[in-house]
């Protein structure tokens, strides 16, 4: 195991392996660098057994998720959104019917196949509300559980499907919006 | 009978847990009946199969920016 190559080594796959889960540049950046840097300081803890790639990897899953839940706790709660009895409001009537209704998708696995996937999520993610980003981030990019989700960021499990499921509903419109419906089209 | 809004909900959360034999029962016949439910839980198979998909970073074509590479090295050499 050589430092030195490290960065040459590893430093795309990490920035990428960043990039997909931060949602930021800089962030992923910085999160690189501090991968790098907590990997040069425990050197002696690494164990031949594990690559040094899948080591660095694990480092920076670390990081990302410490960071996640930081960012989760620091973002203002949006007032529209506080109470989970309105939580769905935008979506569903008073009744509980769809108030605008979902209508199929004209093929979507080819709609989508010469897009970057990545670019579509980043920027579908980045319109939900902060705190349901970050939910997001945890539990699906990351495959946080959902037990850990809620003792780490202090949600009841009830209070987690609410939000998971706005996160659905927000993110299937916003596909139907840019990508997939026909009010969208492109 | 249940709502849209009950029966979308247990639809994502079928895609992680199994439901009770009773919901099974009941979100089956309500899709039966409902468009916009069926479409929603086709688009919920399709939106996790994507998310999936967006978890593996081979088809990310993006590399550390030339700058940042060059920043990091200089703090890294400062901590050698
Ligand atoms: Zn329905």
């Amino acid at each position: 195991m050589n430092p030195q190559t490290w960065l040459e080594e590893h430093g795309d796959a990490l920035y990428r392996y960043a990039l997909l889960r931060v949602h930021n540049e800089t962030e992923a950046q910085d999160l690189v660098q501090e991968t790098f840097l907590a990997a040069l300081k425990n050197r002696q803890t690494f164990s031949q057994q594990s690559a040094t790639r899948t080591w660095l990897i694990g480092i920076l899953k670390h990081k990302i998720i410490d960071l996640t839940r930081r960012q989760f706790h620091e973002s203002p709660i949006d007032e529209d959104l506080a109470s989970e009895d309105h939580l769905l409001d935008d979506f569903f009537n008073e009744k509980g019917h769809w108030i605008s209704p979902p209508t199929a998708w004209n093929n979507p696995e080819k709609s989508l196949e010469n897009t970057h996937f990545w670019q579509i999520l980043h920027q579908c993610v980045q319109h939900l509300p902060p705190k349901f980003a970050y939910l997001f981030t945890l539990k699906e990019l990351n495959d946080v559980t959902n037990e850990k989700i809620c003792k780490e960021l202090e949600l009841s499990a009830t209070n987690l499907w609410v939000m998971l499921f706005r996160t659905r509903l927000q993110l299937r419109q916003c596909l139907e919006i840019h990508w997939l419906g026909q009010k969208g089209g492109s | 009978m249940l709502s849209c809004k009950k029966v979308s909900l247990l639809v994502v959360q079928s895609q992680e847990l199994p439901l009770r034999f009773s919901q099974k029962m009941s979100v089956g016949i309500h899709l039966l009946i409902c468009r916009g439910c069926r479409a929603f839980k086709k688009q919920m198979t399709f939106l996790q199969h994507f998310i999936k998909r967006t978890d593996n970073d081979d088809f990310v074509d993006v590399n550390l920016p030339k700058q940042a590479k060059e920043r990091i090295k200089q703090t890294l050499l400062n901590h050698f």
